[in-house]
């Protein structure tokens, strides 16, 4: 099994929703798929329409003793499965201090899912945390949304920094998110990215079908998948695909 | 969960109505679709509790169920055929070692209209999974095989309970395998390689062994559609298996069946056998390709490339020939022939006919035992490739006696006195098979030294494979004392003559 991350120090950029839409694409393409929501504001649990409630979440992250692989939920979606957050996910830092050895926890947690799933996409919170610390510490690659600004682009040297620090070989890949191609700063800013080599190709457009989301609360494919948009999830979903060797 | 076959008036709006109670109903659009169910012809998935449905609509998708909570899905280009054509990841690694070197073939379709859809709280979250269907079971042709059938699935246990009560509404299975194959005269697992046939100790001998016959004459011959039609090399190689096995059981169990019966029979199966030789061995040589590969230096393997090249267009040539033997006359006119001897309900006159079928065959496998031995005992340190080539036909015999009447003795005691044999056996098969290929590897080279295409690189890799392989085979004359040993011990001989029923191991 592969793990990848979804993970910056800013929000608003399209973390979650890309997190929703790659998961979808590469369920898709024939992995079985579990999202993992980190984030105790559960908003990708919302897009798919997963409740909330998994019952002792916290202790699902922290004991070994429970199966977090037996903890997944079915979504409406072939071979996609949800672990949805929960608001005490606020609390996973100290939770996981106050239990040791964080990054070893996880590690066992991803274990567990490997015996169901072929790729674990992590929906992490926009934050620096033990939590942020623990999952870049054992996944194999951790996806950045940049939107083209010089803001968005400061927070990736962070992200990349603190990888550098904290990794142990997990592979940086940032993304271009919520290009709006009408902004000349975005596409001149977009262009100097692309000028870095480990920026994947695959832009996101700024789409208000990214935006409806949180009516449809599907993945932009499932509801329509001849969107430029669409599209280019799956397009983004091939290139990482290559890149972690699937 | 359970799926339920629904009245054909339930329309979305009773169904909403129905579920109600539960939350709200949410369909998606109607989705058109051809479903197929994919199987070896020896039904290997569903053996395995597998089942592989390829599924036609605007995409090709490929839907493994394998017993787990949720079905698995894989996007495909084409329909898969053989285990090296199935889409890589998931599927690859579940059905293809299940797959081995049989081929996947269509076992039954049916065309489906489906809704997929979900029941939600007041908040919108996701109660339920529901799948509305109709399903039309198809025959080979398309055309339709019966009533289109409305379903219904869910994995909401209340949503579940609602469905169950409505009038009408009745639980059917999770998937139409049964309902599709019956299409095409087949039942899931009807197709063994293996001998099933139960038999009594006490029935008169000859209507045993009429019966084992034609459970071979059946296999043999419910291998022919696909033997010529070359699915896979199976088929070839389960009707030459049912052919040896049938001349074994009128050759070593004489006296049963009226010569006049068993002569001609055992001519026209000789036949059968020698003209599926040429096609049989170069399926081998092809099927062991890989391996060749991996026996000569990488920069040699890649020279054996017009071996290869030479051995399929030969194969083709091979199976033209088994085509013509298959759809000959003479081969028409013995399985009619042969099934109405087998059928005929006449005593047989032969002196051994009427005795129970338990003595003669603890008879058969004692004295088949004893010649084992009796040869084996009598090679020295270095047997030469013709002892040892008689020594396995002597127990290929044996193995088919305890084949054919295995339901006459407790289960656990044939399967350990196979096993026993099996040890001797793949020594000597590994034997034969290096000193046949080897020799043969010889003629190969004699006649890709006349292609003017063919350079020294390729002779020098066949030089190099052929000493490969008579290594190996010396490897396997050198096993062959303690593997003998082993048989011929002890208790393996009184384990046999337990069974054979004699009083002294031999």
């Amino acid at each position: 099994m592969k793990s990848l991350a979804v993970w910056t120090v800013k929000g608003g950029v399209g973390k979650t929703t890309a997190a929703v839409n790659l998961a979808h694409a590469a369920a898709s393409d024939g992995l079985r798929t579990v999202l993992w929501d980190l984030d105790p504001q559960g908003a990708a649990s919302f897009y798919l329409r997963i409740p909330p409630s998994l019952e002792g979440a916290v202790d699902a992250v922290t004991r070994r003793s429970v199966s977090l692989a037996e903890l997944a939920r079915a979504t409406e979606f072939a071979n996609l499965a949800m672990l949805p957050a929960d608001f005490a996910f606020r609390h996973l830092d100290l939770a996981l201090d106050a239990a040791g050895k964080p990054r070893k926890r996880l590690a066992a947690k991803l274990d567990d899912l490997a015996t169901r799933f072929d790729l674990a996409v992590l929906d992490c919170p926009p934050s620096v945390s033990l939590v942020s610390e623990a999952v870049v510490k054992t996944v194999d690659a951790v996806l950045v949304p940049v939107i083209p600004s010089t803001l968005s682009m400061r927070t990736l040297h962070q992200v990349r920094a603190f990888v550098a620090e904290h990794g142990r070989g997990a592979e940086v890949l940032p993304f271009l998110s919520m290009v709006d191609r009408r902004k000349r700063m975005h596409t001149e800013l977009a262009l100097a990215c692309l000028a870095d080599p480990a920026f994947l190709t695959t832009a996101i457009p700024s789409a208000s079908v990214v935006e409806k989301m949180g009516l449809t609360r599907a993945p932009v494919a499932a509801t329509l998948p001849s969107q430029p948009a669409a599209r280019a999830f799956t397009a983004l979903w091939h290139e990482i695909r290559a890149r972690l060797g699937l | 969960m359970p799926r339920y076959l629904t009245p054909p008036d339930l329309d979305d709006a009773a169904a909403a109505a129905i579920l109600a109670p539960v939350g709200a109903l949410v369909l998606g659009p109607p989705e058109p679709l051809t479903v197929t169910y994919l199987d070896t012809f020896d039904w290997r998935l569903h053996e395995a509790g597998l089942m592989l449905v390829e599924e036609l609509g605007v995409e090709c998708r490929l839907c493994l169920l394998d017993g787990s909570r949720e079905p698995y899905l894989s996007p495909a280009a084409a329909t898969p055929t053989t285990a090296d054509s199935l889409p890589p990841g998931h599927l690859a690694e579940r059905v293809g070692p299940v797959l081995g070197i049989r081929a996947l073939l269509p076992v039954g379709a049916a065309r489906v209209v489906r809704r997929d859809g979900r029941i939600e709280d007041p908040r919108g979250d996701l109660l339920a999974r529901i799948r509305l269907e109709q399903l039309t079971v198809v025959d080979e042709r398309g055309v339709p095989a019966g009533e289109p059938r409305p379903t219904f699935w869910t994995d909401g246990r209340e949503a579940a309970a609602a469905v169950a009560a409505v009038p009408g509404v009745s639980p059917v299975p999770n998937h139409d395998l049964e309902a599709v194959a019956a299409t095409r005269d087949r039942r899931p697992g009807d197709y063994s390689s293996k001998l099933r046939i139960r038999l009594d100790p006490a029935e008169r001998a000859d209507r045993a062994l009429r019966a084992i016959l034609l459970e071979l004459l059946g296999t043999l011959e419910a291998n022919v559609e696909g033997a010529v039609a070359d699915h896979d090399t199976e088929f070839v190689h389960d009707l030459r298996v049912a052919c040896r096995r049938s001349r074994s059981a009128l050759t070593q169990v004489k006296g049963v069946l009226e010569p006049a019966l068993a002569g001609p029979a055992n001519a026209e199966l000789k036949w059968l056998g020698g003209v599926t030789n040429p096609l049989r061995d170069l399926d081998v040589y092809l099927l062991e390709m890989p391996v060749y590969r991996t026996l000569v230096p990488p920069e040699a393997a890649a020279e054996l490339a017009p071996l290869e090249a030479l051995l399929r267009r030969s194969r083709r040539r091979a199976h033209r020939s088994v085509v013509r033997a298959l759809r000959s006359d003479r081969f028409t006119r013995f399985a009619t022939g042969w099934r109405a001897a087998l059928t005929d309900g006449e005593p047989s006159p032969a002196p051994e006919a009427a005795r129970p079928v338990a003595e003669v065959a603890g008879e058969r496998i004692a004295r088949a035992h004893r010649r084992i031995l009796k040869h084996g005992r009598g090679l020295g340190d270095d047997p030469p490739a013709e002892a040892l080539h008689r020594l396995r036909i002597d127990a290929k015999k044996l193995r088919y006696l305890l084949e054919f009447f295995a339901s006459l003795y407790p289960d656990d005691e044939v399967g350990a006195r196979v096993k026993e044999l099996k040890g001797l056996q793949d020594i000597l098969g590994g034997f034969n098979d290096m000193h046949v290929q080897s020799e043969h590897l010889g003629e190969l080279a004699e006649q890709l030294r006349a292609e003017p295409a063919v350079g020294a690189g390729c002779l020098l890799a066949l030089g190099r494979l052929s000493a490969a392989l008579e290594a190996r085979q010396e490897g396997f004359r050198l096993a062959f004392h303690d593997a003998f040993a082993d048989f011929a011990s002890k208790p393996v001989r009184r384990a046999f003559a337990r069974l054979a029923g004699e009083r002294e191991e031999p």
